[in-house]
């Protein structure tokens, strides 16, 4: 079991995520390659919240999986931290990964365990030196399902489902939290708990948030709002 | 990570049992087979161990007597103990018995044929016309042999019988020289008639082959009340036919035969030989010199199939004129040859009695109640006795050919028209010949010079010490039975149908004529010890002179056959042992040594040229052996049982291999999610490989369980401790299926599960139009699952062809030895256990190939059912794809079982073709018959479901 360190420091005034002329494009069977991320740049302070706005297949999942290291960017620069993430692989690259929580449109929560257990799988290979178990559970009660903790995510509604993805996306204590589109799949009164939930977490633990969102009304709520077109940046403000 | 891997067996509990039951079944298959083969092969062995030891471990012979055949392919010939000209000497032999390791050497020198004649009597008087005052009968002896297929007639013999009393002058008042005068007819008016005249002396020129039937017929005439014969008995109507018996006679040792084969215990009247018994001297008064009697064992039976027939005529009366008229000898015989006759009777007469009358005769001598020298007459003077050479054979494509070889049987004593005096060969001698090199060997009384008044006689003679049963001799088990030529031969079974069908279902046996294709075992046994007697220099003369008819009296012996000391077993060790050994006589003595430890006997299809006497031509199989069937039976047994057990683990591994790499393959999602939360690799191995040893530990329990049960249930012989094998066996198999689709799915692409689908998508490059086409497309989908359960089925059907093709196209024999047929069949229900286990698993493999392929594509089948396709077609689609996956699967499987088979045949053959053709068939049918449980889940998908999530 390896030790690993999680957590971030709350106030940083340096920017946390610098990305420079950064490219993805996706080889396809019939045709050239679909360009989904084409020379972005882009600057992100601490404990900011960004919302990524633009219509479907404008590069907006894509551009955070890349921050996330999920996909491999072609080229250009992403800095994290003062980490660059396009080099790393192997351990450097699964550690930077717990290191970043990630909150997927589809939730993306492991079937065959309980509400508590998504929230701690993160931690479950790893030797910590506090109670993962404890530390689930008070995720749990913060987004409110604390008296859900044993609950298989075919039982709980969608909205439940996404606050025990955004509860593990918490657990290593990240100081950047991507989110794609969190509500896409939710109703709006369930979508707006969500954003509140994530914007509360911005504001009380400095939480770097960078959301994706086709929703203006989230946008709007978010410190910046980034228009994404044809994979391309097209406003840096809102 | 125990607790998600658990979560992960409670959750997927369905997914989990199927695999877990999988395995099970496929380690309880498994257990139970490598128990059956294990039990089949120590059975196989046991077999070889109990059939492992013939009589004798090795036989030593001369270099010269070996076949280039025996030496091509392993074989020793049968017949090869008859061989008479020696090429052992008695030294070499005593090397042998010095080499340490050798228990028994026991030697057989063969000396040769020495005849007998053995009297048969057929009485008349029930065939006699009471009204006839003269008749002549005619007696037409024919022998029957070669399974009854060659009749052979002898010299007629005739019986004159008249009611008036004939004068005979007795042997008592006869005075040498003038020839026999004839009897004398005293007619009821006084006159006297000669009848029956005596032979006149017939010339050299005039000398005929012993087997002609002149020379073998014979004239009796019998008077009325008071005649008496030459012996001043009453006459009786009887003629007196002669069998003429070859003995062939060998030597042996006394305390080695009695070791080897128990001839001690199979003497059944008289005695055994004593230790080294050495012939007894003894003279006759008036003899110059001592004659050697050689102490012989008697067979107390002939071991010949022959049958003497004799049909009886009561010739026209004028027959009886012409005896009374006609005064020279061979004119009468061959006059009555000539008279047309009534048929009065037709009998078949039996021999064995004749037989043991002769050998009461041998054995006690001094007790007939002749009149004159009881010595001279009774004692069995070796005079003369003949060699023959070896049969005439060329190699004929997979066997031999023997060859006529006629020659002159005049060696055997010239026969002569002088009214039956030569009947001193068997009749059978005419039939065809296939051994010439005959060679009359005559006693020279060790060049004594005779002095007028001497009583001259051979210096050698036979002395009956008792007799044998060739039966009682230990032949040793009859899967691993050498050759016994000193005691028996075994004759042989036709070799093709036409062959069989001729002789009846008979087997060909020998015969009395000594040249022919079968020679007869020994009838006459003596020691060793005796053979100076008959081997010294200038005890025999030998006609033609010539070298190669010579006796060899400096190496008489033609083989020696050697039992080692000690246990030998089928073991390497032991084989090396003997092995060794044989080495070492054969370094000593200069001789050929053939290990026949661990032989077997084997077929050697011999052409036999068709007879004389109407026997056709024969092809039969003559009981050789091959050498080394025992090692290489335990050697084929331990190679069975090891590719029994792969086979089964191959299919049980591709099953189980399925199956994990469908379950793994339906977590993607989830290791991705993992890897996106920042599990590393070895995180996700390590998880996968704690849920596989789970569910391996599970199901080894599961199929010790299983296989206890069923071996309890079925009564199979399989140890308990064996049915633990499951378990380690369950563990094995699931990392071993499982480690592949874990080290793969252990790195996957998080980007993948999170992609816009459309991305990911394949394009096909020609959109499948049609229903076949489409299965067809959907197969090549997922080639690895697809290849999986083809490959799976592949097995099944080469281990099919080749059961079918051992059963039918081999009949079930692939060694063509008795104790490899025994074997063979002995391992036969653990085959067919194997190849149904491999036909089961490959259709769950096929069928759970199937079955992913639905679950997968549920809402594809979701998506056709709510566009207007029917039950029908959908399950139409299925059939399609399984009867795909039976065609490339079935046809792999049929090709791999058709070379197997053909490099077993040594070549494609029809049979062979037909049977790979029916295992195709067959494996394709099972595979479309395995779409039943996936067509079940096809029903109850849920639809609706299925569409509302795409």
């Amino acid at each position: 079991m390896e030790r690993t360190s999680v957590g971030a420091s709350t106030t940083v005034t340096t920017p946390l995520v610098c990305l420079t002329g950064v490219r993805k494009a996706f080889p396809l069977p019939d045709g050239p390659p679909l360009v989904a991320v084409n020379d972005v740049s882009l600057s992100i302070d601490a404990g900011t919240a960004i919302a990524l706005t633009g219509p479907s297949g404008s590069g907006k999942s894509t551009l955070l999986h890349l921050i996330g290291a999920i996909e491999r960017s072609d080229g250009g620069s992403i800095d994290v931290g003062g980490q660059e993430v396009t080099g790393l692989s192997g351990r450097a690259l699964a550690a930077y990964r717990r290191r970043v929580g990630f909150v997927f449109q589809r939730f993306h929560l492991l079937p065959t365990l309980t509400a508590l257990d998504n929230v701690m799988a993160p931690l479950i290979p790893f030797r910590t030196d506090f109670d993962k178990a404890a530390r689930a559970r008070e995720l749990l009660a913060m987004v409110g399902l604390a008296d859900r903790a044993a609950a298989l995510p075919s039982r709980l509604s969608g909205g439940q489902q996404q606050r025990v993805a955004i509860a593990r996306a918490l657990i290593n204590q990240p100081a950047l939290l991507l989110a794609d589109e969190p509500t896409g799949n939710l109703d709006s009164q369930t979508g707006t708990a969500i954003v509140d939930l994530l914007l509360r977490l911005r504001d009380e633990q400095g939480t770097t948030l960078v959301m994706a969102t086709h929703d203006n009304g989230i946008a709007a709520r978010c410190d910046r709002a980034l228009q994404m077109r044809d994979g391309r940046l097209t406003s840096l403000d809102s | 990570m125990l607790a998600i891997a658990a979560s992960q067996w409670r959750v997927r509990l369905r997914r989990s049992v199927a695999l877990l039951s999988m395995i099970a079944v496929a380690v309880a298959g498994f257990t139970l087979l490598t128990g059956a083969a294990v039990t089949s092969r120590l059975d196989a062995v046991g077999t070889v161990s109990a059939n492992y030891r013939p009589v004798y471990d090795l036989l030593v012979r001369p270099k010269d007597a070996v076949l280039p055949l025996e030496r091509e392919r392993n074989l020793v010939q049968s017949g090869q103990l008859a061989g008479m000209r020696g090429g052992i000497t008695p030294a070499q032999w005593r090397e042998i018995q010095a080499v340490q390791g050798v228990s028994v050497a026991a030697p057989v020198a063969m000396i040769g044929y020495v005849m007998r004649t053995v009297p048969v009597t057929v009485d008349l008087s029930e065939h006699l016309d009471p009204n006839a005052e003269r008749q002549v009968l005619r007696v037409q002896p024919t022998w029957l042999t070669d399974a009854g297929l060659s009749h052979i007639p002898d010299g007629p013999a005739f019986l004159y019988v008249t009611r008036n009393r004939l004068d005979v002058v007795p042997n008592k008042e006869l005075t040498s020289g003038g020839g026999l005068p004839p009897p004398e007819e005293i007619d009821a008016d006084g006159r006297r008639v000669k009848i029956c005249p005596a032979a006149a002396a017939v010339d050299q020129q005039d000398w005929l082959s012993p087997t002609d039937p002149r020379a073998r017929s014979s004239l009796t005439c019998v008077g009325g009340p008071g005649s008496t014969d030459r012996e001043g008995r009453a006459m009786r109507p009887v003629v007196t036919l002669v069998w003429t018996v070859p003995f062939l006679m060998a030597a042996v040792d006394p305390d080695s035969e009695a070791a080897l084969a128990g001839l001690d215990d199979a003497v059944t009247s008289g005695r055994y030989f004593t230790p080294a018994e050495a012939p007894t001297q003894r003279r006759l008064d008036g003899m110059p010199y001592p004659y050697s009697v050689l102490p012989v064992l008697v067979a107390d039976q002939p071991q010949v199939d022959s049958t003497l027939d004799v049909a009886v005529q009561r010739l026209n009366p004028d027959a009886a004129e012409l005896v009374r008229t006609t005064a020279d000898d061979k004119r009468l015989r061959a006059a009555l040859g000539a008279e047309a006759g009534t048929p009065v009777a037709q009998r078949s007469t039996p021999l064995r009695k004749p037989y043991q009358d002769m050998v009461d005769r041998m054995l006690r001598p001094d007790e007939l109640g002749v009149e004159y020298d009881l010595a001279t007459a009774n004692t069995m003077w070796l005079d003369q006795f003949w060699t023959v050479g070896p049969p005439k054979r060329v190699q004929s494509g997979d066997g031999l050919r023997a060859q006529p070889d006629p020659y002159d049987l005049k060696i055997w004593g010239q026969g002569a028209d002088d009214g039956g005096s030569s009947r001193h060969v068997p009749m059978e001698f005419a039939d065809t010949s296939v051994r010439s090199g005959v060679a009359v060997h005559r006693n020279l009384s060790h060049g004594y010079e005779a002095q007028p008044g001497d009583v001259q006689m051979p210096d050698a003679a036979l002395g009956a010490v008792g007799t044998f049963d060739p039966a009682r001799i230990s032949l040793g088990s009859a899967l691993s039975a050498v050759p016994m030529d000193t005691y028996f031969n075994p004759g042989a079974e036709g070799a093709d149908e036409a062959s069989r069908q001729a002789l009846g279902g008979r087997r060909l046996a020998p015969n009395s004529n000594v040249t022919g294709l079968l020679s007869q075992p020994p009838l006459m046994l003596t020691t060793m010890d005796a053979l100076p007697a008959v081997f010294d220099p200038g005890a025999y003369s030998t006609e033609p002179s010539y070298p190669e008819y010579q006796l060899n009296t400096a190496a008489p012996i033609s083989v020696v056959r050697v039992r080692l000391a000690g246990d030998v077993g089928v073991d390497p060790l032991s084989r090396e042992r003997v092995r060794v050994i044989a080495e070492e006589i054969a370094q000593r003595t200069g001789l050929q040594v053939d290990i026949t430890l661990g032989s077997s006997p084997t077929a050697m299809t011999v052409h036999y040229p068709a007879g004389n006497y109407g026997r056709p031509d024969l092809a039969v199989a003559e009981p050789w052996v091959q050498k080394g069937v025992a090692a290489v039976l335990v050697r084929a047994a331990d190679r069975k049982s090891v590719l029994l057990s792969v086979l089964v683990l191959a299919v049980c591994a591709l099953a189980v291999l399925n199956a994990n790499t469908a379950a793994i393959r339906a977590r993607r999602t989830e290791f991705g999610i993992l890897t996106c939360l920042g599990w590393g690799r070895r995180h996700l191995l390590k998880l996968m490989f704690i849920e596989i040893v789970g569910i391996g530990l599970a199901a080894g329990v599961a199929g010790t369980g299983l296989a206890l049960g069923i071996a309890l249930g079925l009564g199979l012989n399989i140890a308990w401790s064996h049915t633990l094998l499951a378990v380690p066996a369950a563990v094995a198999l699931a990392l071993l299926a499982g480690g592949w689709p874990a080290w793969r799915a252990a790195r996957p692409d998080p980007g993948e599960i999170i992609r816009p689908a459309v991305l990911g998508l394949a394009v096909h490059r020609q959109a499948p139009r049609r229903l076949t086409t489409l299965a067809l497309a959907n197969l090549a989908r997922t080639p690895g699952r697809t290849a999986l359960g083809a490959m799976s089925l592949m097995i099944g059907v080469a281990a099919l062809t080749m059961l079918l093709a051992i059963t039918f196209a081999f009949r079930g024999a692939l060694t063509g030895t008795l104790l490899g047929d025994a074997v063979t069949l002995q391992a036969r229900a653990v085959d067919h256990i194997a190849v149904a286990v491999t036909i089961v698993l490959g259709i769950v493999s096929v069928a759970d190939v199937l079955y992913l392929n639905i679950s997968e594509r549920a809402a594809e089948f979701a998506l056709f059912g709510a566009v207007g396709w029917t039950d029908a077609m959908l399950n139409r689609l299925v059939v399609v794809e399984a009867i795909g996956m039976g065609v490339i699967g079935g046809t792999l499987g049929a090709a791999a079982g058709l070379g197997a088979a053909a490099v077993f045949a040594g070549g494609v053959t029809a049979p062979i073709v037909w049977c790979s053709a029916a295992a195709l068939v067959f494996g394709v049918a099972v595979s479309a018959a395995s779409v039943v449980v996936p067509i079940a889940v096809l029903r109850r998908l849920p639809t609706a479901q299925l569409l509302a999530e795409g």
